[in-house]
């Protein structure tokens, strides 16, 4: 258990506090990226290559 | 071996002329050299306690801003359509190239170097290993210059680029460079070092033929 | 290996596994910070700091990973010409760049209360900032090039001269280290590691490796997708 009046504490809470929204922003960037992507290539009438088995 | 070596002189005359690279790696030495007593102040004790790195850096830098010449300017005139089409490997077309770079750059500069040392106090017992290391270590550098040079030939402002691809290959070199000339390694550090350096220079030496073939290939296909 | 084979193929198998990596990287996220903020100690001489351990090693683990990952890739695209190799290794470099990035930070902010400084050129970091320049040289080169094919062989190259300069930067820079050791701050071997803090380690790591399993899928496929798209846009304009 954390002891949240220990000395240094601010630093665990930052470094996981930007560790946590790196990561976030990645996956989520990632993510709208596909979904940009699979718009562009409906309005191209095009198969998605990412999704074969609905096609 | 006819097509190797006239690579070779060709590159090397081209490399010495005006407007070729060695001037100006000369000249960067030079004003590193007379801007790092201005930068550090004249302390003499201190200068001569940096005075290794420092040469180390000059010259390490110096082939850098010299890598995007080896093949960039062959590669705008079309001179490396005709190297690709001879019956020369283009490994070994690149190897030449990569040492006329060192006869016309690197030597030169690993030579002069520790004798401008002289001007930032350098010890000048240590002046015989430094420029052994620095003729060895210029040697690779101009053999990884060459793998840079050769990914950014057809790129028109790749400096920037082939600094940040170069720069990591570069970090063994120096190290091991100015771990030659430091006095806390004494004699046995110094020679182990040197070894070492001659190990790098042995890796470039497989991989950049391969590495700098294999990037202009990317050109011509 | 026989399912890299087939594009195809593996993106149907992909497609099933892909709301199930999500979920256990869900999970293993939310256990994971369970255990390195409540069922975890502090340690006796780090105090509560150890903490940062947690997600500094899974990222440096993984950045050293990713860059090894994307060289067997691009080795793969070399040798095999294998279509999805390169789309590999690109999709990738970011993930691996980021853990190394994070690596790095978390790394600062724990050397501060401990070491009394933000950064030491300790062998460790210093070899983890060069693979930071090898990432930032090897992205460059996708982007520096406006020709997809000529981005990736240049590429492929970038990657494996890069993972040949790794094992050679990290002895330099341990040689370097010891020439230069300063009054030691950090212990080589580090202290042996007691069992309360392998489980939150040992969950983070799972939920870091997760995490980069499934964004480099999603990532992976967008690759294939901007392909698709470039390769139909090139074909309309010459029809045109």
């Amino acid at each position: 258990m954390i002891d949240w009046n220990a000395d240094h504490v601010s630093f665990v809470l930052v470094a996981y506090g930007i560790v946590t929204l790196l990561l976030a922003a990645i996956v989520v960037a990632t993510l709208r990226r596909a979904v940009t992507l699979k718009k562009t290539l409906a309005g191209m009438n095009l198969s998605d290559p990412g999704q074969r088995d609905k096609a | 071996m006819i097509a190797f070596t006239a690579i070779l002189k060709r590159d090397i005359i081209l490399g010495l002329r005006q407007g070729g690279g060695a001037g100006a790696a000369l000249a960067f030495m030079l004003s590193v050299l007379v801007l790092i007593p201005l930068a550090l102040g004249p302390d003499q004790n201190l200068l001569r306690r940096l005075a290794p790195g420092i040469m180390w850096l000059a010259l390490l830098l110096a082939v850098l801003l010299t890598s995007e010449r080896i093949f960039q300017l062959d590669y705008e005139d079309g001179t490396l359509d005709a190297l690709v089409g001879i019956s020369l490997p283009l490994e070994l077309v690149t190897l030449a190239k990569a040492l006329a770079h060192w006869l016309a750059v690197g030597l030169p500069l690993a030579i002069i170097a520790p004798l401008l040392g002289i001007l930032i106090n350098i010890d000048t017992t240590a002046l015989p290993i430094l420029m052994l290391s620095m003729i060895l270590g210029s040697l690779s550098l101009s053999l990884l210059a060459s793998i840079g040079g050769a990914i950014t030939a057809g790129l028109r402002r790749g400096g920037l680029l082939v600094a940040l691809l170069i720069l990591p290959l570069y970090v063994p070199v120096l190290v091991f460079g100015v771990s030659a000339t430091s006095a806390e390694t004494g004699p046995t550090g110094s020679f182990s070092s040197l070894l070492v350096q001659v190990a790098i220079t042995m890796v470039s030496l497989v991989v950049q033929p391969w590495a700098s073939a294999a990037a202009l290939r990317a050109y011509f296909r | 290996m026989q399912i890299f084979a087939n594009p195809n193929r593996f993106f149907q198998i992909a497609d099933r596994a892909m709301p199930v990596l999500w979920v256990a990287t869900l999970v293993a996220f939310v256990v994971a910070l369970y255990f390195a903020f409540f069922n975890s100690p502090a340690d006796y001489q780090q105090g509560e700091t150890v903490r940062i351990m947690y997600v500094h090693v899974p990222s440096a683990s993984l950045a050293l990973f990713v860059y090894v990952l994307m060289a067997v890739a691009s080795a793969m695209a070399l040798i095999f010409r294998h279509p999805l190799a390169d789309a590999a290794a690109k999709a990738a470099a970011p993930l691996g760049a980021a853990f190394c990035f994070l690596a790095l930070v978390t790394g600062s902010i724990w050397g501060k209360p401990m070491w009394g400084t933000w950064w030491v050129w300790d062998a460790r970091l210093t070899s983890m900032f060069v693979l930071m320049l090898l990432y930032l040289g090897y992205m460059a080169v996708w982007r520096a090039f406006d020709d997809p094919h000529r981005a990736a062989s240049l590429a492929r190259i970038v990657a494996l001269v890069g993972v040949i300069n790794i094992p050679i930067v990290k002895f330099s820079v341990n040689w370097w280290n010891t020439l230069h050791q300063p009054a030691s701050i950090v212990r080589a071997g580090g202290p042996a590691i007691d069992k309360s803090i392998l489980w939150p380690l040992g969950m983070m790591f799972m939920a870091f490796t997760l995490l980069f399993i499934s964004t480099h899928l999603v990532a992976l496929k967008n690759e294939v997708r901007a392909r698709k798209i470039r390769a139909e846009k090139l074909k309309s304009m010459g029809n045109s």
